[in-house]
């Protein structure tokens, strides 16, 4: 009997306090406290009282720096639950600070140490990792700054940073300085902007780690500039070349099989997409409807 | 890494990724009495330990083709017996502990009638294992029961080589004391 | 003080190259202090290692092989019978409607937690901009829970779970227009590349993610 009343009672003032949870939830936290959910990880965690001041003073300065305090509660959380000790999570948010106060996009920072952490990479190679890429950001500045203040137009909003952060992985892959120098004056020969040289990285950047060798694939992007490749000609480049790794071509015929499909290429019109019919027909169930 | 890995290592792996489970029945046969007592002597738990061990290879197993020999697969089993062995210990303290036994050895802190029983089995070294803090006890274990080498060390815990002789350093001396008093002939 | 201990301790270390040992050795032996250090450090590291190795179970080797993934993936009947079987439920309005109250609160709560950040980024977009639903698939009928993390959920391994449909797992993500790194994760936590993915990117520790590209 009583159960009736009680039970939704309970309920009601369950879901009241639940909602009044919900408005200190909003994301502005005291100046000088590091983010709430920082703090409670180290409360939580097994590190000393030295090492927890030693953290949140990091934590606040990242903070000051402008690294979000999303970012700040995840990496200090992951790290703490995977018993990553205080100096490393220092020396992450150490590499951040540093690359944001260079003015260079610390996101893909970021986002390598919260990967590293979910797929439980060893501390110190998550460290190396996103110490490799901070560096590789710096060296990619002058080749893209110099393509802009060469007179190259941006093309969308982020274009430097996106641009930034495709030079900095394509050097992380071995791509040659020099292939990537060529491919930035052949997209500006043609009066493309920083966005499309982005793009054409990201596939030099790819058939470079399908195997495919530095001068084979910058000769096939730098055709696909010519012929100028739009992102979804670049795609559907990357999408065969995938294909045929995978049914085990020599690199030679992929080779040759990139060249022709960007001669017979129009420019990226649409006619010459229903040509396609080497892609062992996953091209053909692409159209409508699969939504990706 | 100064220690090169077991000759047939790659072998064993290659294979199994190819569809020949059958061949990590080497490596578990090989490296179960490694995982194993690391786990006990963490846990200070037999059940557990076995069940945290054999976890452990199964987790291995899984996330074999991601292993790339970027270590010796011994270095990586046993980061993964000592994560596990963390989170266990995470889930005892954030649960109201009805098993004190459970959480001394969470935490490291005496608890009088928890070593009694303890002594009754004799194992002096669990005893004084369970007396220390978690970070001390891997040390202890991986220095002084497996005999690796700093280098190694440094590659499962992924804390550097100086960092860890501090631990070492104090985990002995913490070791020490707490031998003493557990009755054990020296 | 404590850079004289601290020489008991690296001829503890056992990795000390021959001429600085015996340089230690004779240090240590020359002061008692120091000899009683070593020799109770010495003795209590001993009992430790004497212990050596444990046995663990006979069965262990076989146990692990049993239940290695993709071997047999029978559930057992009660836990079948425990999620299906037909059950009565009793229940009042205001029940019903305390629960929705409490429904309300948590989806508000949810969406709260999984906010993308206010910092500039290529996924953040200025009010009213083009969402776009992208959906993702994987075929794996052995799987019990399969969960997407990319730098779009910056890697939560919890937060997207896929739902299954006769052996294929499905999810929708909407998303703003741009670039996203994902892989899966299936069952206890072994990351799996998309195999159908538009294209790959190595992650910087040797994994291959998946790349997938959301335009208007």
């Amino acid at each position: 009997m009583k159960n009736r009343t009680v039970f939704p009672t309970l309920l009601i003032v369950l879901g009241a306090a639940m909602a009044a949870a919900l408005l200190p939830a909003a994301p502005v936290s005291a100046a000088g406290s590091p983010p709430n959910g920082v703090a409670q990880a180290l409360e939580r965690s097994s590190l000393s009282a030295s090492e927890r001041a030693e953290v949140a003073e990091r934590v606040r300065e990242a903070a000051r720096a402008g690294i979000p305090s999303e970012d700040l509660e995840i990496i200090i959380g992951r790290g703490l639950d995977r018993g990553v000790d205080a100096a490393t999570l220092g020396s992450f948010l150490d590499t951040a600070v540093r690359t944001k106060q260079q003015g260079l996009p610390v996101r893909p920072v970021l986002d390598r140490v919260q990967q590293g952490l979910s797929k439980n990479v060893p501390p110190a190679r998550i460290d190396a990792a996103s110490k490799r890429l901070a560096g590789g950001l710096e060296k990619a500045r002058p080749l893209v700054d110099g393509l802009l203040q060469g007179g190259m137009a941006p093309g969308s909003g982020d274009a430097r940073e996106a641009a930034l952060e495709s030079v900095a992985r394509a050097e992380e892959q071995s791509v040659p300085d020099s292939v990537l120098r060529a491919t930035g004056e052949k997209v500006r020969a043609q009066g493309q902007t920083l966005t499309q040289f982005e793009r054409t990285v990201r596939t030099l950047t790819f058939l470079n780690e399908a195997g495919m060798p530095s001068e084979a694939a910058s000769r096939v992007v730098q055709r696909g500039v010519e012929h100028g490749f739009t992102e979804r000609d670049f795609g559907k480049l990357e999408r065969n070349v995938n294909e045929m790794v995978r049914q085990g071509r020599s690199m030679d015929e992929i080779v040759s099989a990139a060249e022709r499909e960007i001669r017979e290429s129009r420019g990226g019109a649409p006619e010459s997409r229903g040509r396609d019919r080497t892609g062992g027909g996953r091209e053909a169930g692409g159209r409508g409807g699969r939504g990706r | 890494m100064n220690t090169l890995p077991h000759p047939d290592e790659y072998e064993i792996i290659q294979r199994c990724l190819d569809g020949d489970g059958d061949a990590y029945a080497v490596l578990v046969d090989r490296y179960q009495a490694m995982a194993y007592t690391a786990a006990s002597r963490m846990l200070g738990d037999a059940d557990l330990a076995n069940d945290i061990a054999q976890e452990s290879f199964i987790a291995a197993y899984s996330g074999l083709r991601q292993f790339g020999f970027r270590s010796k697969f011994s270095s990586w089993l046993m980061s993964i017996v000592l994560n596990k062995c963390r989170d266990h210990f995470r889930a005892v303290r954030e649960t109201v502990s009805v098993d004190s036994i459970a959480e001394v050895r969470a935490t490291g802190r005496r608890d009088p009638e928890q070593e009694a029983s303890a002594r009754e089995t004799t194992d002096a070294v669990q005893i004084a294992l369970n007396r220390l803090p978690p970070a001390y006890r891997e040390i202890i274990i991986l220095k002084h029961i497996e005999e690796l080498d700093y280098q190694e060390i440094s590659d499962i815990l992924g804390i550097g080589i100086p960092a860890l002789k501090v631990r070492a350093y104090r985990g002995r001396e913490l070791l020490r004391q707490a031998l003493t008093g557990t009755g054990v002939e020296r | 003080m404590k850079s004289e201990r601290d020489i008991v301790h690296r001829l503890l270390d056992g990795d000390l190259p021959a001429a600085e040992k015996e340089a230690i050795v004779k240090q240590i032996q020359d002061d008692p202090v120091l000899r009683k250090e070593f020799d109770d450090l010495a003795d209590a590291l001993g009992v430790v290692e004497r212990q050596g190795r444990m046995r663990p179970p006979l069965a262990f080797t076989a146990s692990v092989m049993s239940r290695l993934p993709r071997r047999t993936a029978s559930l057992p009947a009660r836990v079948r019978a425990f999620l299906f079987s037909s059950r009565v439920l009793r229940w009042n309005m205001a029940t019903a409607m305390a629960l929705v109250l409490l429904t309300v609160v948590s989806i508000t709560m949810i969406k709260q937690m999984t906010n993308v950040n206010q910092e500039a980024a290529r996924t953040t977009a200025a009010p009213g901009s083009v969402v776009e639903t992208v959906r993702l698939t994987f075929s794996d009928p052995a799987a019990k829970r399969v969960a997407v993390a990319g730098d779009f959920n910056k890697w939560r391994t919890d937060t997207h779970l896929m739902t299954r449909e006769n052996g294929t797992w499905t999810i929708e993500l909407p998303l703003k227009p741009g670039v996203y790194t994902y892989m899966f994760i299936v069952d206890d936590g072994e990351w799996v590349t998309d195999p159908d993915a538009e294209s790959y990117r190595d992650d910087g520790f040797g994994y291959q993610n998946a790349v997938m590209k959301v335009s208007i």
